[in-house]
């Protein structure tokens, strides 16, 4: 057979060619799909639990002009400055970051869900409800026994968004602080924490109580777009067996309640309408921190 | 003009700064194998500029080895040094072996294995004879923090097949450092085989295969078989045998069994995948590596199992250890315990753990069982069924050693297969996990066909001219994203 070195060459740049082109497809915001099928994107697979390391290692440079460098610590605050808040200061409403959707739409979107153990709980739901709503579940966070501490100062969070890339985000925090009584650094890590998701739709689901909630409500609903928040402040769900959180019932109850709103009165309304049916298949991936073991910051 | 500032909008939010650093700085987080796409990138600029200097022997050779070193340091950092050190220890001691005779000769092969021997031992096997003194004697010696240099297993065994073949005198030690080094230095077989003789390699090193349509379509076909085995056949089958394999209790006896036949496959398809990458590769640059994997699950005895089976390591342990025992010279019982020693030893080069040991005892054992009975057996089609099936289950039941953490997880795994089994647990099984199901089946399939109708399919690709291969070589790489883990699994060969 005739040799030609050309023959070679072209190994090479099949390889590069190739290679780069999945590289470029991977860090486009767009999504191609053929057939209906989502063509993924180089390290934006898959489906089963994810490590807890692998998730530090998230790549967060696409990340650095959108992140202010001050989110990542607490702003010294003198204790002299922590005001005792007015009223209304507490239900003050932050600025529209993104154009309002005044009707419920039907676009599909990538929706993530960032939350404490709660989250943990409502996943199964959120997702029956997405998959049947025709949007796709693709990331959840559990970051147990966290406090908007976690969730604010470390940029976790950004490193997460930046890797999944969503395009609607539920927030579902604060039940490991609802005892807490210090308004003005809630609020201040709650802003801070909503600087990391402001540049994607959300809405921010405030924890369930049972009737000791002091001050993370409010601090919550005035970092987060007013609109943009649902309070569960005054919820009666049915109680799990460890008499914290909600039992499977008591998710789905709660999740009805927040879809009716997300799809009505939400800031950004998407389409939620309750599933046809339970069980759908979990293709998303769970991203599980414990708090006792991995601050973030 | 829309699409020109979407592509420039693209190449804003990438981050050249962080992609130069992963390309070119090692770290233990993300050691290079041939599944990373950075490595395929760098390998295809790599392979463009050495078609460039192909016709420059001693430029190329240079040009190789350095990117074989780079791709070295990208598997296992600092261990570059020491790998050096090997090579170039090796190199002197087989020059001064050829030089020498009678006792000094078997003196210095002696001390170069033991050098050799020396690094695998203390990084390989310090900690599991710290743990066995510990309990023999009772000692409170502390363990030692030890990071296996990747690889180490393999070169060690092809540096000591050098220098015994070299003092067997079946070659000549080489002169020029230069090819000594490509031999040893050679990245497709240097992290994890095949096991290359110097006899096989050494006089191919200054007459690489000129490039030509069919050596390009077959390296292409041998890379992307490879990619295909591992990323999307045993990756996939990996995410269900470590589920069973991490909690057994929690799973029926059938989804245990069906975990020890996904790891069968997993195993399989994970080495023989990487191996047909590394062949690919080498194959591309011009050089033939021997094939390490010949359909060992259509084997109908353990004997032609072995045979088929990491043909580079069997083929090593019978020319290493087993012939200079004795081999089958020195009468019946002597044949069978020299076989029991080699595959003790080939179970220990696995891993130190007495559960290796324990593996490579097995299946010394029915070696030598069946040496003992192949006479004796007649051969009927029927017989030859039953000894297909009875190999197939016995490696299975062997790999259970092999996988498992330890030997109560592996007996638990037994007690739940032979306990708790019931037919319920496989119908359960088909429609909760229906895509490992359908997979297992293809496997079973793939592997039951036979080789020769597998070659005569792959080479009816080969009419397709060379500009569309890298179609292929995008479509393939396409579907093992669509359907791979967001984590690779290293290679399972890379711990050993």
């Amino acid at each position: 057979m005739k040799s030609n070195k050309g023959y070679l060459a072209w190994a090479g740049l099949c390889f590069v060619a190739v290679v780069s082109l999945l590289f470029l497809y991977s860090y486009s915001s767009e999504t191609l799909m053929i057939g209906g099928v989502e063509l993924k994107k180089i390290g934006g697979a898959s489906i089963v639990e994810e490590p807890f390391l692998d998730t530090l290692s998230i790549d967060t440079s696409a990340m650095v002009e959108q992140i202010p460098a001050t989110t990542d610590s607490i702003p010294e605050t003198p204790k002299s400055k922590l005001d005792t808040t007015s009223q209304d200061e507490m239900f003050s409403v932050a600025a529209p970051v993104l154009p309002d959707s005044t009707m419920s739409d039907s676009t599909h979107h990538r929706i993530l869900l960032i939350g404490d153990s709660e989250a943990g709980g409502m996943k199964n739901v959120l997702n029956d409800y997405c998959r049947s709503n025709g949007h796709k579940l693709v990331a959840t966070v559990e970051w147990y026994s966290a406090t908007s501490m976690n969730f604010a100062r470390g940029d976790t969070i950004s490193k997460i968004i930046s890797r999944y890339k969503p395009t609607y985000i539920f927030v579902l925090f604060g039940l490991n602080e609802v005892l807490a009584r210090d308004f003005a650094n809630r609020r201040a890590l709650a802003r801070m924490f909503q600087k990391r998701i402001k540049h994607v739709p959300y809405s921010w689901i405030g924890p369930t109580n049972w009737g000791q909630d002091f001050v993370v409500t409010d601090a919550f609903r005035a970092a987060a777009d007013s609109a943009a928040f649902f309070s569960s402040k005054t919820m009666v769900l049915p109680k799990g067996e460890d008499g914290r959180h909600p039992s499977l019932n008591g998710y789905r109850i709660w999740m009805s309640y927040i879809a009716n709103w997300v799809q009505t009165s939400a800031r950004w309304k998407i389409k939620m309408l309750p599933p046809v049916r339970s069980g759908y298949p979990k293709k998303y991936r769970t991203i599980i921190l414990n708090a006792a073991e991995y601050r973030g910051y | 003009m829309l699409q020109n500032i979407e592509v420039i909008e693209v190449l804003k939010g990438i981050p050249f700064e962080q992609i130069l650093r992963d390309l070119f700085l090692y770290s233990t987080k993300e050691p290079w194998f041939f599944t990373e796409y950075s490595f395929l990138l760098v390998f295809g600029v790599f392979v463009f500029f050495y078609a460039l200097l192909f016709d420059w022997n001693i430029v190329r050779k240079l040009y190789l080895v350095a990117f074989s070193l780079f791709f070295y340091y990208k598997s296992s950092g600092p261990f570059l040094a020491l790998f050096l050190t090997q090579v170039t220890c090796d190199y002197v001691f087989a020059q001064w072996i050829q030089k020498s005779e009678g006792f000094s000769k078997k003196l210095l092969v002696t001390i170069s294995i033991l050098f050799s021997l020396s690094f695998l031992l203390y990084f390989k096997y310090a900690n599991f004879f710290i743990e066995n003194t510990n309990l023999l004697l009772l000692t409170h010696f502390e363990f030692v923090d030890l990071f296996l240099p990747i690889g180490i297993s393999f070169y060690t065994f092809q540096s000591i097949s050098y220098l015994v073949d070299v003092y067997r005198g079946q070659i000549n030690a080489s002169t020029n450092f230069l090819d000594y080094a490509f031999y040893m230095t050679f990245f497709p077989h240097l992290v994890a085989g095949p096991i290359v003789r110097a006899s096989d390699f050494l006089g191919q090193v200054n007459h690489p295969t000129r490039p030509n349509a069919f050596v390009f379509k077959e390296s292409f076909v041998r890379i992307l078989l490879g990619l295909i085995k591992k990323l999307f056949i045993a990756d996939y089958l990996a995410k269900y045998v470590d589920m069973v394999f991490e909690q057994p209790g929690f799973y029926t006896g059938g989804e245990n069994l069906l975990g020890v036949f996904a790891y069968t496959f997993q195993i399989y398809f994970d080495f023989s995948g990487y191996s047909d990458i590394a062949i690919g590769l080498a194959l591309l640059v011009g050089y033939r590596l021997k094939e390490n994997f010949d359909n060992p699950y259509n084997s109908t005895n353990i004997t032609v199992f072995w045979r088929k089976w990491h043909i580079s390591l069997s083929s090593w342990l019978r020319d290493y250890v087993y012939i200079p025992l004795g081999g089958n010279r020195k009468g019946e019982f002597n044949t069978y315990l020299f076989l029991l020693i080699t595959m003790l030893i080939g179970g220990f080069w696995h891993g130190a753990s007495w559960k290796f040991v324990f593996w490579g005892a097995a299946h010394g054992l029915a070696l030598g069982f069946h040496k003992l009975i192949k006479n004796k057996i007649p051969d009927y089609w029927l017989i030859s069924g039953l000894g297909w099936l009875s190999t197939f289950l016995f490696v299975s039941f062997c790999w259970i050693f092999f996988r498992a953490a330890d030997f109560p997880s592996a007996l638990e795994i037994i007690n739940r297969i032979a306990y708790h089994s019931q037919w319920q647990d496989f119908a359960g099984f088909w429609y909760s996990r229906f895509e490992i199901s359908v997979l297992l089946l293809a496997v079973m399939a793939i592997v039951m066909i036979p080789q020769k109708f597998k070659q005569w399919s792959i080479e009816r690709l080969y009419y397709i001219p060379s500009f569309f291969w890298i179609f292929f070589l995008l479509i393939a790489l396409q579907v093992i994203i669509q359907f791979k883990d967001e984590v690779v699994q290293p290679f399972i060969y890379f711990q050993f």
